[in-house]
């Protein structure tokens, strides 16, 4: 069954009471929340999603609450927390959604060490998969949705799941924040995307969902091998130039964008290698999504 | 000693010190022909090295010794000449490599 099967009093229910059990990716979610408005907007982001019947074990428990007190008369507030657990300090109620999706991000780059964990975006053509590594700001969630507009497949915006014992990438679709400039780029980019309404004075800025293509919820349990390893760094009025780089400095490169390459001692070494043996490795400057996308679509014709 | 125009003073004895490197199965080694990444189980560290860096401790791996013996082993391996250059470049790469923490004296 699907989050959307479920009637919108039906879903409310759930999540004030024993919770919503939500399959994203590999990992099961158990959400709970109370809070005015979040039930809304987890149903339109989340509709194809999987809903994971009872009983079952959850990999994160997730659960959103309104602090009491006298605050939440002039100024409400919503906190998370995770595995009963505080990790962040209260966010204004209005942010309720992207407070869930960073927390949610939080625990799987906490937890999931069963995965070497990259900070970078996944998308697939051609069953191969290309991951774009960056740090924010390098243009990585822009250009990937960009992609994505264009019939690539979404495995993820922000983590490139890599399983240890054989090499292959794990899907784990989300919606795509956009942040500020990003979220009219891809506006311009892609009219027919569905986006969420915007969240302004966030810590990141003004973040805006995308929703996440139904066709990548629908495989986001089919694995693929890597491809290509592209460092995507975006700059104003930069001519376009796809440079190979030397396997060494990707692997340097990839290694320092890993969530838990240390944690994983001996596994996150082979894991990175691997990766960066059976790859094309690659730096993409870009200014231009137009250009950038037909010249990652030649790179991954040939 | 001083043998084959090595003069006295530090090189002198940096010439002389013998060194030891892991056991093999603690060194993980991925090759790039010109660069080696390697991973050092007791540490948890990861390093990159060019390739005359990794003959040296490779050959250390098989055999300690003086940097005067990690050349003349890697000179006959590679039919390459050995000259004082060759005794201070491998001396020079073996104190790299401890000041790395990937090799130790012997008699420490």
């Amino acid at each position: 069954m699907n989050l959307a099967e479920l009637p919108g009093e039906a879903l409310a229910r759930r999540l004030e009471g024993k919770g919503i059990l939500l399959q994203t990716g590999p990992f099961t979610v158990r959400i709970h929340s109370r809070v005015e408005g979040f039930t809304q907007q987890f149903r339109r982001f989340y509709a194809s999603f999987p809903v994971v019947s009872e009983p079952a074990i959850a990999d994160f428990h997730v659960r959103l609450i309104m602090p009491g007190g006298i605050r939440r008369r002039w100024r409400p507030q919503v906190l998370l927390l995770l595995d009963g657990q505080e990790v962040f300090l209260p966010y204004p109620l209005s942010h309720a959604f992207p407070l869930f999706e960073w927390g949610l991000n939080w625990a799987i780059a906490m937890q999931a060490h069963q995965y070497l964990m990259l900070h970078s975006a996944a998308v697939e053509t051609a069953g191969k998969v290309m991951l774009l590594p960056a740090w924010p700001g390098s243009g990585k969630s822009t250009l990937c949705a960009a992609l994505v507009s264009r019939g690539w497949r979404l495995f993820s915006d922000e983590f490139g799941l890599v399983r240890i014992d054989d090499g292959l990438l794990v899907p784990l679709p989300r919606p795509t924040p956009l942040k500020n400039k990003s979220i009219d780029v891809i506006r311009e980019f892609a009219p027919g995307l569905e986006f969420g309404p915007a969240f302004h004075g966030t810590r990141k800025g003004t973040v805006a969902h995308l929703r996440t293509p139904d066709a990548s919820v629908a495989q986001a349990h089919i694995t693929a091998p890597p491809g290509w390893l592209v460092f995507p760094r975006y700059q104003a009025g930069v001519p376009l130039s796809l440079k190979p780089i030397a396997r060494p400095q990707a692997f340097l490169k990839l290694a320092n964008n890993s969530f838990n390459y240390q944690l994983l001692g001996l596994h996150g070494f082979q894991a990175v290698t691997r990766l960066v043996r059976h790859c094309d490795c690659y730096i993409l400057s870009y200014s231009d999504l137009d250009e950038a996308i037909i010249k990652l679509n030649q790179l991954t014709d040939t | 000693m001083a043998g084959d125009g090595i003069v006295d003073g530090p090189e002198h004895t940096e010439a002389e010190t013998r060194w030891v490197a892991p056991e093999k199965q603690e060194l993980h080694w991925e090759n790039w022909g010109e660069q080696h990444a390697l991973y050092d189980a007791r540490s948890g560290e990861t390093h990159l090295l060019a390739e005359q860096t990794a003959r040296v401790l490779q050959q250390l791996v098989a055999c300690p010794g003086t940097a005067r013996e990690v050349m003349e082993a890697l000179c006959s391996e590679s039919g390459e000449c050995c000259d004082e250059q060759s005794l201070e470049h491998s001396a020079r790469l073996l104190r790299q490599l401890h000041n790395v923490g990937l090799i130790e004296k012997a008699d420490t």
